[in-house]
């Protein structure tokens, strides 16, 4: 049974667009309890994914943000020397809360297409991607976006 | 194919030595690949039998690297560096021209006790999080500390590669570097403060709120893991002793770092399970930098096949020659020499290659003996020439390319122009030791 990304794909997934605010993005990740959200341009064309992670390495410091490019000597490994109360914390956000999604998107998460085997998406899903950006490959356009959830809801319906 | 000694075998080695140099200083291709080539090359072609190709590498060598760099791959684990950082930091009411004064201290210290590389892949973070919290632009701390590193590696027989090479491949002592090249680091590094201060440090300022958010800090919290702490500095503390006991001992270096590594890990395993014990080893040994050890298995070799051709030995006469055979002239040569070579080229090769140039003068100025003053122009000219350019050392790459990542820019250019002068002024006072001390 060869079932495809775009027959389990959510096609009407929430987006956001490089010009709303990062409080706006933050909005939508707590009403629909996701940590990622595609970033489309005017036409729906795929852009990046506006994601916690790159949230929260705003709030860090910097060279810890980064340290998946550092070697592992260079890793500050705990952060508990900086004895900084929840307060920082919140005003770095206060901070953010007006910058705009364009600056926060990660490109780097893969995408799949309508016609990705859905055996396929899933070692991608097993390597701590939740949601996978479903891309048409002709026109760049998002078609959907295909989450852990939607597979283990057909898995549960076929088993 | 054996070309073997002779007119023919001289200028394959030459050629040889001449592509790999190229290959390194192009950084086309990684370097550790190039020397492996090159040496296999010595030994396919004929220069060398593999018998003479290892006879060539310098095991003492070898061994004293991973024994050192699988202690420091251990040491780092317990938080101890984040620990000095952010107490020197401290130390200075969190003032930034103070936190770069401490902080070169601290480098320059911890770098002449492990090698420049690391020691500054433990250090430049740390400093990364104290500039943010300063509101500190950090480009002027990291420079100072690329200079603190390289000058304080040159210190000691353990510090630095070319200093490790000397050392082994001459049979010095880690007491001959101490007492020999440590004054004059001492007093370079102090120039450096100084000179450092003046040109940045006064200028750097932070508001009473940042300064408070750095005295904040809590050190002890950056201690991980105060059981290895513990283990890390009875350990590193036992090889130290060793190091400067090894002839009462009859202990060569490499043995020394090498039961160090392995005394460490012994007590870190002790109480553990099979697999625990297995991870941890494992990882121990993944963090040794294999780069550099096959770097200079690959370069002994390719040196060896140019010494077995004699070649060495013609370029050494045609120094003496260059500088009449005077003792004082030839040192001199050697360090400026050294300096801007280094400052230029890898440094790791250049002094591979001199060492066996050098001794092959010990009959024309009265037996190895005479040729100390020659050792510590060549540690000293090769270490902080390094300093010079962006490329001069690997340390100095690691802070840019940290630095990059974290979007401080780092160009050739605006380095030059501050290091360049720097690491002349800095070459100058050793000069002036040397002559005042040996010449």
């Amino acid at each position: 049974m060869a079932i495809k990304c775009g027959e389990i794909m959510d096609a009407n997934p929430p987006v956001l667009r490089p010009e709303d605010t990062v409080l706006c993005a933050v909005e939508l990740l707590l009403e629909r309890r996701q940590l990622t959200v595609p970033v489309v341009d005017a036409s729906r064309r795929y852009i990046g994914m506006f994601a916690k992670s790159g949230l929260f390495g705003l709030m860090l410091p910097k060279v810890v943000a980064i340290e998946e490019d550092l070697p592992s000597a260079a890793r500050i490994s705990d952060l508990a020397f900086l004895a900084e109360d929840f307060r920082v914390l919140r005003d770095r956000f206060a901070e953010l809360g007006n910058r705009r999604v364009g600056e926060l998107i990660d490109a780097s998460v893969p995408t799949v297409t309508p016609d990705t085997l859905v055996a396929e998406a899933v070692l991608l899903l097993f390597r701590a991607v939740n949601f996978l950006p479903v891309v048409e490959p002709g026109t760049g356009r998002l078609a959907g976006v295909l989450s852990t959830w939607d597979v283990l809801a057909r898995l549960r319906g076929t088993v | 194919m054996t070309p073997g000694p002779g007119v023919g075998g001289m200028w394959l080695a030459a050629a040889l030595l001449a592509a790999t140099y190229a290959a390194v200083i192009s950084e086309r291709i990684n370097r550790a690949v190039v020397a492996l080539l090159g040496a296999c090359l010595m030994i396919s072609l004929g220069v060398l039998t593999q018998e003479q190709a290892v006879d060539g590498i310098d095991f003492n060598t070898i061994g004293l690297l991973i024994g050192m760099m699988v202690i420091v791959s251990i040491v780092r684990r317990s938080g101890l560096f984040e620990f000095l950082a952010i107490w020197a930091a401290k130390r200075v009411a969190a003032h930034p021209a103070g936190i770069m004064l401490m902080l070169q201290v601290v480098t320059a210290v911890v770098s002449a006790l492990l090698d420049n590389v690391t020691t500054v892949l433990l250090v430049v973070p740390v400093t990364l999080v104290i500039c943010e919290r300063l509101k500190v632009k950090p480009y002027p701390l990291l420079v100072s500390q690329i200079f603190a590193s390289n000058i304080g590696g040159t210190a000691t027989l353990i510090g630095d590669p070319p200093n490790i090479l000397i050392g082994s491949m001459v049979d010095l002592s880690f007491n001959d570097f101490v007492l020999n090249l440590a004054p004059a680091i001492v007093g370079i590094q102090i120039v450096a403060l100084g000179a450092f201060h003046l040109v940045w440090g006064r200028g750097l300022s932070a508001t009473a709120e940042a300064r408070a958010a750095v005295m904040a800090f809590r050190e002890r919290d950056a201690i991980r893991d105060p059981l290895l702490l513990k283990q890390s500095l009875a350990v590193l503390g036992c090889v130290l002793v060793a190091f400067a006991l090894a002839r009462v001992l009859k202990l060569e270096p490499a043995t020394i770092a090498l039961f160090g590594a392995a005394a460490l890990m012994l007590l870190h395993c002790l109480g553990r399970s099979h697999d625990e014990q297995t991870k941890f080893v494992a990882r121990s040994f993944e963090e040794a930098e294999w780069i550099t050890i096959f770097f200079f298995v690959g370069l002994f070799i390719v040196i060896r096949g140019v010494e077995v051709t004699g070649l060495l030995g013609i370029c050494a006469e045609r120094l003496l020659a260059a500088t009449g055979g005077h003792m004082t002239a030839t040192a001199i040569a050697i360090l400026w020499g050294s300096a801007v070579l280094s400052a230029a080229v890898d440094n790791i090769p250049f002094v591979a290659t001199m060492i066996p140039l050098i001794k092959s003068m010990a009959p024309a100025f009265g037996g190895p003996e005479a040729l100390m003053p020659l050792w510590w122009a060549l540690s000293l000219g090769a270490c902080l020439g390094g300093n010079g350019t962006l490329v001069g050392a690997s340390a100095n790459l690691t802070v840019a390319g940290i630095a990059n990542r974290a979007g401080i820019r780092f160009s050739f250019m605006e380095y030059l122009k501050i290091a360049f002068p720097m690491m002349l002024l800095t070459v100058a006072i050793a000069h002036v030791y040397l002559t005042l001390r040996y010449l």
